[in-house]
C-alpha cells in the first residue's frame, strides 16, 4: 500500500511534466516559496505529533522509506549523469523526488531528536544530528532558494559606467548601482595561457580589484565575479564581463554544508557503528 | 635545472617503492595470523613489514616533492599526477589498516593498486606542463584534490574487500569494509562539499549539475545507501558486495568516465585529455 501512494505520487509529477513542462520557477520566488517550505515542514512536524501510529508515518520512518529515498534521488542523479540533460533539474519529477526525500529526512530527524531526549535524559546523538539536519539544510536551501536565486551578467566597460545587466536566457535588467573598468590587467605563461588576470572595477565610484576566485560582496546574497575579458584584446581588454550572482539562501547553505563537515568528521573518527552488524 | 625531479625520473622512484611495497607485502605473510601468538619473531616480522612499506612512502614522497618544486605548482591537474597521488593514498591507506587490524593480505592489495597505477604513469605518461589556469589558483585546491584521492584509495580496498567477499565465504569481509567505507565516505564529504565552497567561490554557485558534480553525487549516494542498509540490516551479503562494487563503478565514472562521455566535454572540470 504505501508503495502504491508513492507510486501515484510520482506518476501526478510525471503527469504535470507531460501537462504543463518544467516548473515555472519564477512563480515561486520570495515570499511564497519561504510560505511553502513552512507549510511542508509545519505539515510534517503534526503529522508527526499527532499521528505517529499512522501508516503513513510509519512507512516514512520504515527502512523502506529510508531506503527507496536514497534509491530514488541516486536513479536521478545517475539520470542526469549518463544522459548529460542537466535540466531535468527542473522537472517537476526531480522536484517530487527531492520533496519525498526532504520529507523523509525531515520525519527522520524528528524521530532522532526523540530519541536524542527522552524526557530530557538521552544522549544527544551529535553525529546523527549534524549529518541529516546538514544534509536537510543544504538540499532544502538549494530546493526552495532556487527561484530566488538569478545570474545576471554585465559587459563593464573601460571609464564608461554602466547599469544594464542580461541573464543566459536573453532577458535584461537594471541594477541599482552602476559599474565601471578602470583598470584590467593580465599575465601569461610562455605558452599563452594566461596565469593571471584582475579588473580594479568602480561600484558607484567605490573601487575594488577583482580576480578570479576572489569576488566581492555587494549586498546581501550578491557577489560580483570577474567572468571573462575580451580574449582577442588579452591585456589591452577595453572591457570585462562580469557575473552577478544573487542567492540569498546561501547561507543556510553554506549552514548546512558546514554541518556536514563537522559530521563527516565524526564519521572518520568513530568509524561504524557496532549494533547491527554482529548477527549477521 | 637538469638536477631537478621530472617525470623523466619517475621509473626509478616508481620501481623503487613498487619493490619495497612488495617486499613489505611478502615479509608481512611471514607473520603467524594467530593473534595470540605474541613471539620475538612476529614482532620483527611485522615490524620489517612496516619499515618495508613506509620506505615505499618515503620514495613516493620524495618524488612528490621533487616534482612540485620542479614544477612549481602543486603537482595535482593532470591525471598522471592524480594517478601518482593515488598510489601514494592507497599505500598510505594499506598501511594504516595493517597497522590497525593487522590484516595481512592488505599490503598485498594496496601494493597491487598502487602498482598499477605505479605502470600506468611509467608506460603511458601524460603530457605534463607547468600552466596552472586560474581557477584552480586557489587554497581550495590541494584540499580538494588529496582529500578524493585519499578516499578514493579506501574506497578502493573497499572495493578489492567486496570482490574477496563475492568469491570467498569469510564472514568478517564486510565488517572490514565497513571501516574502510565510513572513512572513505567521510573523506568523499569532505571532497565533495570543498568542492561546494569552491564552486561558489569562483564560478558564482554551489552546486550546478556539472557532469562530474552529478557523478561525485551519485557517487556519494551510492556509498550513502550502502552505509544505510548496513545500519538498518537490509540486503544479503552477496547484494551488499555488489552494491560496493557498483558504488566503484560510480567512482570510476566520476574520477575518469566523464571525460569519456560526450555530455561531459564542456564540462568545467575537464582540465586535460
Amino acid at each position: 500500500m504505501p508503495y502504491v501512494v508513492l507510486i501515484i505520487f510520482l506518476a501526478i509529477a510525471f503527469a504535470l511534466q507531460l501537462l504543463t513542462g518544467n516548473i515555472p520557477i519564477s512563480f515561486l520566488s520570495f515570499p511564497l516559496n519561504l510560505v511553502l517550505a513552512l507549510i511542508w515542514a509545519g505539515s510534517v512536524y503534526i503529522l508527526w505529533k499527532t499521528r505517529r501510529k499512522s501508516g503513513f508515518v510509519g512507512f516514512m520512518l520504515s527502512k523502506a522509506g529510508t531506503i527507496s529515498s536514497i534509491l530514488l534521488f541516486l536513479t536521478f542523479s545517475l539520470v542526469i549523469g549518463l544522459t548529460g540533460k542537466r535540466n531535468l533539474v527542473n522537472t517537476w519529477v526531480f522536484a517530487a523526488v527531492l520533496l519525498y526525500f526532504q520529507t523523509v529526512l525531515l520525519f527522520v530527524i524528528l524521530r532522532g531528536c526523540c530519541q536524542s531526549f527522552p524526557d530530557g535524559k538521552g544522549k544527544i546523538r551529535w553525529r546523527f544530528l549534524l549529518n541529516h539536519a546538514g544534509l536537510l539544510l543544504a538540499v532544502s536551501s538549494a530546493f526552495w532558494g532556487a527561484s530566488d536565486s538569478d545570474t545576471l551578467y554585465v559587459r563593464a566597460i573601460k571609464n564608461h559606467p554602466v547599469k544594464e545587466a542580461i541573464r543566459n536566457d536573453g532577458t535584461g535588467t537594471w541594477l541599482p548601482y552602476d559599474l565601471e573598468l578602470k583598470d584590467f590587467r593580465m599575465e601569461e605563461y610562455d605558452n599563452g595561457v594566461p596565469s593571471m588576470f584582475e579588473a580594479d572595477i568602480a561600484i558607484d565610484g567605490q573601487s575594488v580589484t577583482l580576480r578570479v576566485n576572489e569576488p566581492y560582496s555587494v549586498s546581501f546574497g550578491s557577489d560580483i565575479y570577474l567572468n571573462g575579458y575580451d580574449v582577442a584584446s588579452g591585456a589591452d581588454s577595453s572591457y570585462c564581463i562580469l557575473q552577478i550572482v544573487r542567492e540569498p539562501w546561501k547561507y543556510a547553505a553554506v549552514a548546512g554544508i558546514l554541518m556536514m563537515l563537522a559530521g563527516a568528521m565524526l564519521l572518520f573518527i568513530n568509524g561504524p557503528e557496532r549494533r547491527k552488524t554482529e548477527d549477521e | 635545472m637538469n638536477d631537478m625531479i621530472t617525470w623523466n625520473a619517475f621509473i626509478w622512484f616508481g620501481v623503487s617503492a613498487v619493490l619495497f611495497s612488495a617486499a613489505g607485502a611478502v615479509v608481512s605473510f611471514f607473520v603467524n595470523d594467530d593473534r595470540h601468538v605474541v613471539s620475538g619473531r612476529n614482532r620483527i616480522y611485522r615490524t620489517a613489514a612496516v619499515v618495508l612499506s613506509s620506505s615505499a612512502l618515503l620514495v613516493l614522497s620524495a618524488f612528490i616533492a621533487g616534482l612540485w618544486l620542479s614544477l612549481e605548482r602543486p603537482p595535482l591537474r593532470t591525471m598522471g599526477e592524480t594517478r601518482l597521488w593515488y598510489s601514494f593514498f592507497a599505500l598510505s591507506a594499506g598501511l594504516f589498516t595493517y597497522l590497525r587490524w593487522r590484516y595481512r593480505w592488505i599490503l598485498s592489495f594496496s601494493t597491487v593498486l598502487a602498482t598499477v597505477f605505479i605502470m600506468i604513469n611509467i608506460f603511458r605518461p601524460e603530457i605534463h606542463d607547468q600552466t596552472l589556469m586560474p581557477a584552480l589558483q586557489s587554497p581550495w585546491f590541494i584540499p580538494h584534490v588529496t582529500v578524493y584521492m585519499f578516499s578514493y584509495s579506501f574506497l578502493g580496498c573497499a572495493f578489492l574487500l567486496a570482490v574477496a567477499g563475492l568469491i570467498s565465504s569469510k564472514t568478517d569481509i564486510l565488517s572490514a569494509a565497513d571501516t574502510l567505507v565510513y572513512i572513505g565516505m567521510a573523506f568523499l564529504t569532505f571532497g565533495m562539499l570543498s568542492g561546494a565552497l569552491w564552486a561558489k567561490e569562483a564560478w558564482g554557485h554551489y552546486w550546478s549539475w556539472d557532469p562530474k558534480e552529478t557523478w561525485a553525487l551519485a557517487t556519494w549516494l551510492s556509498y550513502m545507501l550502502y552505509i544505510h542498509m548496513r545500519l538498518l540490516g537490509k540486503g544479503s551479503r552477496r547484494t551488499l558486495c555488489l552494491l560496493l562494487i557498483f558504488c566503484f563503478a560510480c567512482l570510476q565514472m566520476c574520477w575518469w568516465g566523464v571525460n569519456l562521455l560526450p555530455a561531459a566535454q564542456d564540462s568545467v572540470h575537464v582540465y586535460n585529455r
